[in-house]
Order: C-alpha cells, then structure tokens, then sequence
C-alpha cells in the first residue's frame, strides 16, 4: 500500500505559484512534504484544516507526499472482486484519481488513485 | 536555540541546566564541523583532469600552453567539486582560445611564446577562491563593446566602465568568436558558467589588463549542505534570503521611492535607481502592492550583475540554515531555490533570488546596475 502513516494537522507553509489543490509544506521529522488537499484535488470545495483534520502521508514511486483529509474512519482490505471500474460516466477528474469504487456496507468507497494526485512536474527526481 | 528558549522561559543562565544547553549546543556545532570535514575533499581531483584538456585545446587552436595549478589541496563539500568541473572546463577553454595570443604575435608582443594558463584555489574569508588567469592580450574591450552594440545587449550610446565592459561578456547571447570553432562561438558562453555558479550560490568576477592578461575569479560557498541566510518576513510567512546575493539592506524613504508607470517602483541608492521588487507580490502572498516605507529594502545582486532591492516586511535574523530540497517530494517552484526548517520546526522556503528578480521584470533591460538609463 502507499499509505505510509498518518498524522495530525500542522499549519503548512504555503507554497508560491502552487495550484490551489496544494496547501503548502510541513516539516515531516525533517523532510519537506507537500500537502495536497484531497478534496479540493478531486473538485469538491477545500478543505478548512482544523486540529482535527488527518494528513495521510503517502508514497508513490520515490516521492513523499501528504494528503489532507477531513478524518479517517476505517481500514479495509480490499479484493479484486469487490472493486468495480470507475462508472463511465464520471467527469475526466474524478477518472483521473479515482481508480474504482466498491459498495461496502451500503456505501459507496472510491479507491483514490494516488500515483495522479500531485501535480506533474518535470520533476528533477 | 533551545537555550535562547530556555532562557526565555526565564531559567537562570547560571542554573545547570543552562549550562547542560551550552554544552549540548557545543558538541552539536562539533558534530556539524566533523562532518563538513569529512565531507570536504581536495579540489586535486578535479585539477588533475585539467593537463589533458588545456593539451587538446592548445593542440587544436594552435597555442603554445603551460598550465599552472596552485592550491590544489585546498578542500570543498563534494557536492561543490562535482559541479565545479563543468564551468572550470568552459572558462580554461576560454582562457587558452580567447586569452591567449597566437606564439608569433606574443614574441611580437614582446613575450615568451609559451603562454602561462594559471589555476589557483584558495581558501577566503569562509568560502572557496578559484582563480583562472592567462597571460594573454587581456580583453580587447573596444572589440566587445562593439559586439554589444552590434548584438543590442547594450545601447550605442552607453558610456560604460572598463569594469562594466568586462562584465558584458557574461550576457546572455554574447560571443566574439567570429567563425564557430569545435571549441568556442556557439554563443554557449560565460552566462552559462555565470549561471552554473550563481547555481552553486557563488560570484564571477574579471579583471583586465590589456597586454597582460585576464584573471577570472570564482567565488564559491564551502558546501552546499548549509547556507548563511537571512531570515526575513514576507507577508505572514517567513523566507530565508541567501546571504551571498545581499548587498546591503536598508529602510527606504517616502522620498527616495519613484513610481515609475503601472506598478513599478524604483528606489534611489546614493544616485543609483533600482527596481523595487514586492517579494510578497511575486510569491502570490499577496496581493496588492506593499507600501515601501513600512518595510525593509535588500539590496541584491543577480544575473549580469544587475542590482535590485527586494521589498520584505521585516528582517528576523541571520543564521545558518540546512538546504532542504523541494524537488525531491514536489517539483521546482519558481522563484523558491530550496526549503529549510526554522528552529520551530516550521519549513522556511529559500528565495531564488534570480529567479524572483527575473520574473517581476516587466521588461527585463535593466540588464546592469552602474547603467543610470533607468533614470532617464
């Protein structure tokens, strides 16, 4: 998985000529981490980060990254057979990130794309 | 900074565990000396590629060349050597293709027909000194000054200095070469080694002696690891300006400050005018133009030499940072050179000051800070 762990909110350090989607950096135990707001990526309106929001740090090929979201509020373990493809008609966006959704408990569960959340640079990497 | 806190926290300076801070301190500025030195290594390793190469220019320009090293012992941050090899390639290649005459014109000139290609490290005052000097005919500042003209890096009428025509061949663009040689004249030139320098956080400089030859000067930090910088407020964020771009700081006046059309400002410093960049308005912190009485004018100094004050709310201090890459988990992000964390723990972005000076140029002709056209 990407997850690598999570954490509470700290203020981040906003970033120049960022996208709006990118709060900022924190200072993660030495390393700089760019927070990408989760909500605001996949186009609902961002996130207002409280004490109580959730940065999930992930990482995806060599790159570190935090995304901010309202909560955690469970862990699953997913099989192939319970995800279903992306229903054809979701915007480009949410196809862009969202790599399926599955029905869990009556609910409806979107597995976020991590690997299309930060923006695509031409990153020296 | 954990026993300035402490003492804020109004513990006795005499108390134990005051005393506990210093020591602690003391052994960590120890650490952090010990591994500088092991980082340190002899510029030696890339001196020792240089016989080779002055041998293969001299063999293709048709020179007679002795090369000298000194210093060759003196120590750099890895990083530094790595990245030094590349602009120290360029400016020998100059040296011996520019700077040096060919033999018969030197025993005409009165001199031996070998030409003397110098190459001397030296520590000074905390940063690393190399410099690159030939014995050859010197610039020929006439010549260069025509091809400025010629190539519209400067106007015809520009009444410049020796200096200032020297520093012209690191515009962009310029090259003297007239025939494009396997080893010069692909307009390739000393803006490029300017550039990778300046990359490195350090300086170029020449002089000039007609008839006797060219010194160029690289100035370079020991190591790129940490960085001495200057910790200001922008806005409502703190930013850390490299301390080798700064010139001077100052507190402008109501009346020193010159509208000068739209949104540019000038300042004048002693009967020079520079553009006032709005730091907090080039990052997007904010948005409306910053009154200039209120803040703190930073001198700089960028590509070409041009200066320019950066406008920042308010200085904080001056202290070493460790650089943090942002590329690493991010990307570039311009006018930002790297990240640090402040004592707090909260990450501080380190301005590119090229970069932020370049891009709130509108148009970019203030190409050099002794020129007064600005004013005109």
């Amino acid at each position: 998985m990407s997850v690598r762990e999570i954490r509470g909110w700290t203020q981040a350090t906003p970033l120049p000529h960022a996208p709006s989607y990118v709060n900022g950096v924190i200072n993660l135990r030495g390393a700089v981490l760019p927070i990408v707001d989760l909500a605001a990526r996949l186009g609902f309106p961002r996130t207002v980060p409280t004490a109580r929001s959730v940065i999930i740090v992930v990482r995806v090929e060599m790159q570190l990254f935090g995304l901010l979201v309202d909560a955690v509020s469970d862990i699953l373990t997913i099989t192939d057979e319970l995800l279903q493809p992306t229903p054809d008609l979701a915007s480009d966006l949410a196809k862009t990130f969202v790599r399926g959704v599955m029905a869990i408990e009556g609910r409806m569960i979107s597995l976020i794309a991590t690997d299309n959340v930060l923006p695509q640079f031409q990153s020296a990497a | 900074m954990l026993s300035q806190r402490a003492y804020q926290a109004g513990l006795a300076r005499a108390s134990d565990v005051a005393v506990g801070f210093d020591e602690l301190e003391q052994l960590t500025r120890e650490i952090q000396d010990s591994v500088m030195a092991i980082r340190a290594q002899p510029v030696k390793s890339v001196f020792q590629r240089l016989p080779r190469l002055v041998r293969e220019v001299a063999d293709i320009s048709g020179k007679q060349v002795r090369l000298v090293t000194e210093g060759e012992w003196t120590e750099v941050d890895k990083t530094v050597i790595e990245r030094l090899a590349d602009p120290l390639t360029h400016m020998i290649r100059n040296a011996i293709d520019h700077g040096l005459e060919k033999p018969e014109d030197r025993l005409a000139g009165g001199k031996p027909e070998e030409g003397v290609v110098r190459v001397a490290a030296m520590h000074r005052s905390g940063r690393i000194v190399i410099e690159i000097s030939d014995d050859g005919a010197g610039i020929n500042r006439k010549r260069v000054k025509e091809i400025a003209i010629k190539k519209g890096l400067v106007p015809a009428e520009a009444n410049l200095s020796d200096e200032e025509t020297d520093n012209l061949i690191f515009l962009p663009g310029f090259s003297t070469a007239d025939k494009i040689s396997s080893l010069s004249g692909r307009g390739v030139g000393m803006d490029v080694v300017k550039r990778s320098i300046q990359a490195l956080g350090g300086r170029v400089s020449i002089t000039s002696r007609p008839g006797k030859g060219s010194t160029f000067t690289m100035s370079l930090p020991l190591t790129l690891a940490v960085l001495d910088g200057m910790i200001v407020s922008v806005g409502d964020q703190t930013v850390v300006v490299p301390l080798t771009a700064i010139i001077e700081t100052l507190q402008p006046k109501a009346s020193e400050v010159k509208s000068f059309g739209g949104d540019a400002r000038l300042v004048q410093v002693r009967d020079t005018f520079m553009p006032l960049v709005d730091v907090a308005r080039e990052l997007g912190y904010s948005h409306e133009l910053a009154s200039a009485t209120g803040g703190v004018a930073i001198l700089v100094e960028a590509e070409n030499g041009a200066r320019s004050a950066l406008l920042v709310d308010g200085i904080q201090g001056q202290r070493q940072v460790v650089i943090k890459s942002l590329e690493a988990n991010y990307g570039r992000v311009p006018g930002i050179a790297a990240a640090t964390i402040l004592g707090d723990g909260r990450v501080a972005l380190i301005l590119d000051v090229d970069a932020v000076v370049a891009t709130s140029r509108v148009e970019g002709n203030f190409f050099n800070s002794g020129m007064k056209h600005a004013a005109e």
